[in-house]
């Protein structure tokens, strides 16, 4: 999620917490992860789940606040708005929507978000560890930024989706409200607020989703042995390329070329190609 | 001398100035600027010496530079301007207007059976005047009594400020006349204090800033410490270097009491959270201006910050 915690010269103290927290944190998730197959293994449904793994979630996403902290005094370069937005908005769905809301518990949403945050949690603070131990083996670095593309949106499907099931119950109970008439001369709608913040994963998901294929596009840059040049003509973009060519080359004496879809889609294809230096695709 | 005029953050030439002399003011240059390129008003330029070096002020010129025989400068596009004045007045007639829609309780706002209808508690009608007069007085503090220093700033700034005064006008309008409305637990005795701490703050901040005002006569550039005039409120510039802000956070406290609402006080805690951040710099600005700058002096709250 924020960007890798680098090891510049650190004092051995930070060095120490930063590699014991990071190996509590792989540690508490392998154990959810655990918890989470062993629930399907024995009772092939969702409805459950989160009784099973409650305690050790709520301790351990919350334990997440520490990375704010961390960016705050500078021991990880990381963003501290970023961190703060990221956590609170994790912690939050957990201490707002999901544990006060027992109607919640049995929907979709919650295996969605515990596998996606599961999965994502466990690679990502294995992978803080390895930078922290100097050798990070490719295989890590691979699954943190290629398994994103999925459990992403999974995530945030799962977190959306576990909104929408406590609107009703919330409105219901009237929890965590406050009406008219009072001392305070306030009132806040809980449900209003819950509603509330659905636009702003409309808002921010692009965002994040996209800056996280731009660390990964960086990163391939940066590091050419994590993934080699291919030499030979293989990628699907080339060939569309190919397959393009001659009507390419009509075009190019055409008077309406510019206007021309057909030219269009070439010179897209041209372009797409060119900024994937890297050949994924394939 | 012949001047290059580049773009900061694409370093592209934009054009070439000839026959400039070297005590020619950055003010000049910006008028000249604005012949070869109409749509860019003086205001909206901005010229630095270096990419990443500060703005040139328009007394500048050239010469003081050291720019060399082949000048360059670098020009930075700061956006649609848009007058302080005017900004101000968008901002403070925006709070009258909203606050007295609810006040009325135009219909829609609350339940129907409400609409037009008067509230019974005297100090719902109290806060009217009060908010009211405060946005009133800031718009004829704004024609008479403020001298901007600066002309003009970004456009983007009206719409984010104007945001801001009218949203939490509409926020705490809505509470205070709200059919449902509870006033002052402690009665009478609360609404007086309140009130009383409201109406001092007003002519304390008024009278702040007149002083401000008659401490630098109409073009004269000469920078003074403000000090305590004849008028007893200005006694607070000997604890705090901007007491008009502090002035106006009792202003707010003081009709949060009064009305007893919550959005009200989270209103005057906001506002005190950006007036700190303005004050604190001012002061340093001041201190390091002035060698005999008073050292008890604080920034907006006596003795503690």
């Amino acid at each position: 999620m924020t960007a890798p915690q680098t090891t510049r010269k650190q004092s051995p103290i930070a060095q120490a917490w930063l590699i014991m927290y990071n190996v509590a944190m792989t540690a508490g998730w392998l154990v959810i992860g655990l918890g989470i197959v062993n629930h399907f293994y024995k009772h092939r449904t969702h409805k459950g789940l989160y009784r099973q793994v409650e305690k050790q979630l709520l301790f351990f996403q919350t334990a997440a606040i520490f990375e704010i902290i961390h960016a705050a005094t500078g021991i990880v370069r990381s963003n501290v708005m970023l961190t703060t937005m990221q956590v609170f908005s994790r912690v939050g769905i957990v201490w707002g929507v999901i544990q006060p809301v027992a109607q919640v518990h049995n929907t979709e949403g919650i295996p969605m978000l515990m596998v996606a945050w599961t999965i994502t949690e466990i690679i990502r603070y294995l992978y803080y560890t390895f930078m922290l131990l100097g050798t990070t083996p490719y295989i890590v670095v691979w699954l943190r930024y290629s398994l994103f593309t999925v459990l992403y949106p999974l995530g945030v499907s799962g977190e959306l989706l576990s909104i929408y099931n406590s609107l009703k119950p919330v409105r219901d109970s009237q929890m965590y409200s406050l009406f008219l008439p009072n001392q305070l001369n306030f009132s806040i709608d809980y449900h209003i607020v819950l509603i509330g913040t659905i636009p702003f994963y409309f808002i921010f998901f692009p965002q994040l989703y996209f800056h996280m294929f731009a660390q990964r596009k960086k990163l391939w840059d940066l590091d050419l042995r994590l993934l080699p040049r291919k030499q030979t003509d293989s990628s699907i973009l080339d060939y569309l390329i190919h397959v393009v060519q001659p009507i390419r080359n009509n075009c190019m004496q055409c008077e309406k070329m510019k206007q021309c879809c057909v030219y269009g889609f070439y010179s897209s294809i041209v372009f797409l190609r060119k900024k994937m230096k890297y050949d994924i695709l394939d | 001398m012949e001047l290059q005029i580049l773009d900061s953050k694409t370093k592209q030439k934009l054009c070439t100035l000839e026959r400039i002399s070297s005590n020619t003011t950055i003010d000049s240059i910006k008028e000249i600027y604005q012949r070869k390129f109409p749509n860019y008003y003086p205001e909206r330029q901005s010229f630095k010496s270096s990419p990443k070096g500060k703005l040139l002020k328009g007394s500048e010129t050239l010469s003081e530079l050291n720019l060399g025989a082949e000048g360059v400068l670098y020009f930075k596009d700061l956006g649609p301007q848009v007058g302080w004045s005017t900004v101000f007045y968008c901002e403070y007639t925006g709070p009258l207007f909203v606050y007295l829609l609810f006040y009325f309780r135009l219909p829609y706002i609350y339940d129907s059976k409400f609409a037009f209808t008067s509230s019974p508690d005297d100090v719902v009608h109290l806060a009217a005047i009060c908010h009211s007069f405060h946005y009133m007085k800031r718009v004829l503090e704004t024609k008479f009594v403020h001298r901007f220093s600066h002309g003009t700033m970004p456009i983007k700034n009206l719409f984010r400020n104007c945001s801001y005064y009218w949203s939490f006008a509409a926020w705490m309008a809505y509470y205070i006349n709200h059919p449902l409305y509870t006033p002052a637990t402690f009665g009478t005795m609360q609404i007086c204090s309140g009130l009383a701490v409201f109406v001092l703050c007003e002519l304390g901040n008024l009278s702040i800033h007149l002083a401000f005002r008659s401490l630098r006569p109409s073009g004269s550039t000469q920078r003074k410490i403000p000090t305590a005039t004849g008028n007893p409120f200005t006694l607070l510039f000997n604890f705090v270097s901007c007491p008009n802000y502090t002035y106006e956070f009792g202003s707010w406290v003081g009709f949060a009491v009064m009305t007893q609402t919550l959005p009200v006080f989270i209103f005057a805690f906001v506002g005190f959270g950006q007036m700190a951040i303005w004050a604190l710099a001012k002061h340093r600005n001041y201190k390091k201006e002035f060698s005999n700058y008073p050292r008890s002096r604080k920034a907006i709250l006596p003795i503690v910050l």
